[in-house]
């Protein structure tokens, strides 16, 4: 608890600095993943994180998790230029040491343990500022999206996908 | 009758901006920018009348056959920024289409009339003329004979029917709604492209007519501006998806804005179009919808069956226009993307609504904004990279009507027999109760980020009106200050519609385009 009520104290200067964050550019430090255009390494590492703990309560396997990354990586390249910036500025944020700091880690969110990421999504997710908010959106709306895209979620949910037409008769 | 794709058998003109094969023609009568409701009507009407129509669409040409009812290939393929297009402060979501076709491929084939109240009320506040009721009557007419709307006689899925129910319940008003389609097979796939076509989108309707007529479809170019020369619009400049670097100027003597109420704006803004009194990309509306989850006893299964059949108005009749905030209610088709979206929650929490999936009911409310002095819409602007962004601020007026919409669907759901209620917003609970729903939901913090808000009508930017301090087109589409430029799509809405925009904006683009004096 000690922890969530640094984070937010400290939230306020972090939104403040992030202006400055953001406009760093991505490529600085970009350490290219084969397969990938979009995400690279780190971003992906973060990723794996994040995904079991978004994804927590599902039937998603370890080695499903490659296919939820390919499916974000493809999520990510439908965007506008300027909505994919906006997309790596939210994956800038785990890059960024002061947001770490804040929340009294010094090592990166790949490291970090299932609950911790768990109250880090908890705490945004609440959070006083429209910012936080909007990335745990953005977060969890790119896992989720990812998942229930794959046809194997669907049975879990009871859905049964889309009918099979006759396309011969309709054409 | 079985459906045969008119791309298939017929030979059409399409120059294809994704593949840059067959060769264009670089002079035309009218070049029409945008494929959906607005613009696909207007290329229909000209293209009849004997003049030469390039109808160009940044979106892809999809072919019913493609569509394979998936959501991972409907949204990056036939929807603005993979249906993840956002407002600026990231409050709302907003659904519009990027196809040929644009939003009529993918949209819920829900066909009303103009309200009387609206068209009153753009005559009377707004200073449009000659859209009387019993003057805009026979142009509805034609719109629906064209495109098959009719009652629509099948029994209304188990969704539709929780919001009849409760509504009889309470003795509320309620009505059946009209669509467009033809054999319908009530697949509920609507939203991801009707595969079948039974829709009547533009892509299988009004589009080849056109190209049956002569006009040239223009698919995957992106209109990056208008050029001006002595006060006219002179050409357009085109970049085709396969290689954005080259541009195509494109000579014309008339052109028509269709991009929808945030491309045209954006398009305007673009290209630096005179614009004296500082109006274009104003009083943009988006009938800003709020959700009601709620838990049935039986199965509801909302993905099949025609995903709207059943509505109320009212809450829009028994609210005078320009008092307090009124909304429509309706359903929408839930398939497992949207509903794991619109539940903004991880891990187990999420998990747990997911797993009722079969159960999961939702009622929609559209607010009816632009007609209160605390409603004046948002605003188009572009980003960096000239990609447009829509900025819309929620006031308390609207918020009140969120307050209201959630309290009615709750009300409506529990008499219709439901378990439990989930106004949807991240901190609200599922109520047991009618009582704790009410209790509830009135102590919830109205935010953005907190309350799931969604829009899938975008209008107004480019308001019609005779008085060009107050109106961007006259009262016929036409541009006050370029003569030779014309817009034909829901930009040109003073307010919103107050009902589903598809038929108004198919409406006025026929009026419109009729008007237009052959050159
Ligand atoms: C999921 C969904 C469900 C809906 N359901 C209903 C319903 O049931 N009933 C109803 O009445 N309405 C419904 N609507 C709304 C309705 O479809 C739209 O209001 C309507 O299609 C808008 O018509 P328009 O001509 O203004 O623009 P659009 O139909 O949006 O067409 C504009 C087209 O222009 C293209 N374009 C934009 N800018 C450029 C550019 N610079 N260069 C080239 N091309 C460009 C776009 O890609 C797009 O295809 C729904 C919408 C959605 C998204
Ligand atoms: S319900 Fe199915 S068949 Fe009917 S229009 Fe929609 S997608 Fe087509």
């Amino acid at each position: 608890m000690i922890y969530r009520r640094t984070f937010f104290k400290l939230g306020f200067s972090a939104a403040f600095l992030l202006g400055g964050a953001f406009s760093i550019s991505k490529s600085l430090d970009f350490e290219a993943m084969p397969g990938f255009k979009i995400l690279d390494k780190s971003d992906a590492a973060t990723l794996k994180a994040f995904i079991p703990v978004i994804l927590d309560g599902t039937e998603l396997n370890q080695n499903e998790i490659p296919e939820v990354l390919q499916n974000i990586e493809a999520a990510i390249k439908g965007l506008s230029p300027s909505v994919q910036g906006e997309v790596g500025e939210l994956l800038l944020l785990f890059k960024w040491r002061p947001l770490r700091w804040s929340t009294g880690r010094n090592s990166p969110w790949s490291e970090a343990s299932f609950e911790e990421i768990d109250a880090l999504l908890v705490s945004w997710s609440h959070h006083n500022l429209e910012l936080y908010r909007s990335a745990y959106s953005a977060l969890c709306e790119l896992v989720n999206a990812s998942y229930y895209s794959m046809e194997r979620s669907w049975p879990t949910i009871g859905y049964p996908g889309p009918p099979v037409l006759d396309r011969e008769e309709s054409l | 009758m079985s459906f045969k794709d008119p791309f298939l058998t017929e030979n059409f003109k399409i120059w294809d901006g994704a593949l840059l094969k067959k060769g264009f023609v670089d002079h035309y009568d009218v070049v029409i920018i945008g494929s959906g409701a607005g613009g696909a009507m207007a290329a229909k009407v000209l293209s009849e009348k004997g003049q030469s129509v390039l109808l160009v669409e940044e979106g892809p040409l999809m072919l019913t056959h493609e569509f394979d009812m998936k959501e991972s290939t409907a949204y990056p393929k036939l929807y603005q920024e993979s249906a993840a297009r956002l407002t600026k402060d990231k409050g709302i979501k907003i659904l519009q289409g990027k196809n040929v076709g644009g939003g009529t491929t993918i949209n819920w084939t829900s066909s009303f009339r103009t309200p009387d109240r609206t068209l009153n009320w753009w005559r009377d506040a707004h200073g449009v003329k000659g859209i009387d009721p019993d003057l805009m009557k026979p142009y509805f007419e034609v719109v629906e004979k064209k495109l098959g709307i009719k009652d629509w006689e099948v029994p209304p899925n188990e969704n539709n029917e929780v919001l009849g129910r409760g509504l009889s319940k309470l003795g509320l008003s309620q009505g059946m709604i009209k669509r467009n389609v033809k054999d319908c097979h009530n697949l509920g796939y609507c939203g991801t492209g009707c595969p079948v076509g039974a829709k009547q989108s533009t892509l299988v309707s009004l589009i080849p007519e056109a190209l049956r007529s002569g006009a040239t479809l223009a698919p995957s170019f992106y209109c990056e501006k208008i050029v001006f020369e002595k006060g006219l619009a002179k050409e357009v400049h085109l970049r085709p998806k396969m290689n954005p670097k080259l541009i195509f100027k494109i000579k014309a003597r008339r052109f028509i804005l269709a991009g929808g109420a945030i491309g045209t704006p954006a398009l305007l803004k673009r290209s630096e179009a005179v614009d004296p009194h500082s109006l274009v990309g104003k009083r943009t509306t988006i009938h800003p919808v709020c959700l009601s989850g709620a838990l049935m006893n039986e199965e509801v299964e909302a993905w099949q069956g025609a995903p709207q059949s059943i509505y109320s108005d009212h809450f829009l009749d028994s609210r005078p226009l320009s008092e307090r905030m009124g909304f429509k209610l309706e359903v929408g088709p839930i398939h497992p993307v949207i509903l794991a979206t619109v539940i903004e929650k991880h891990g187990e929490k999420h998990q747990a609504i997911m797993k009722e999936y079969p159960k999961f009911q939702a009622i929609l409310a559209l607010l009816r904004d632009g007609f209160h002095d605390e409603s004046i819409g948002g605003e188009v602007y572009l980003k960096e990279d000239g990609s447009p962004g829509l900025d819309y601020k929620m006031t308390p007026y609207l918020w009140k009507g969120v307050q209201d919409a959630w309290l009615a669907s709750a009300e409506i759901q529990f008499a219709a027999g439901a378990k439990k209620v989930w106004p949807i917003h991240r901190e609200a609970p599922f109520y047991s109760s009618w009582k704790e729903a009410k209790h509830g939901i009135l102590n919830l913090p109205l935010e953005i980020l907190k309350a799931k808000l969604v829009s899938a009508h975008v209008m107004g930017g480019a308001p019609m009106g005779e008085d060009p301090k107050t109106s961007v087109v006259n009262s016929y589409g036409r541009h006050h200050q370029v003569e030779n430029l014309y817009i034909m799509d829901g930009s040109i809405f003073p307010t919103s519609v107050a009902t589903n925009p598809m038929e108004s904006i198919l409406a006025f683009s026929l009026r419109n385009s009729m008007a237009m004096k052959a050159l």
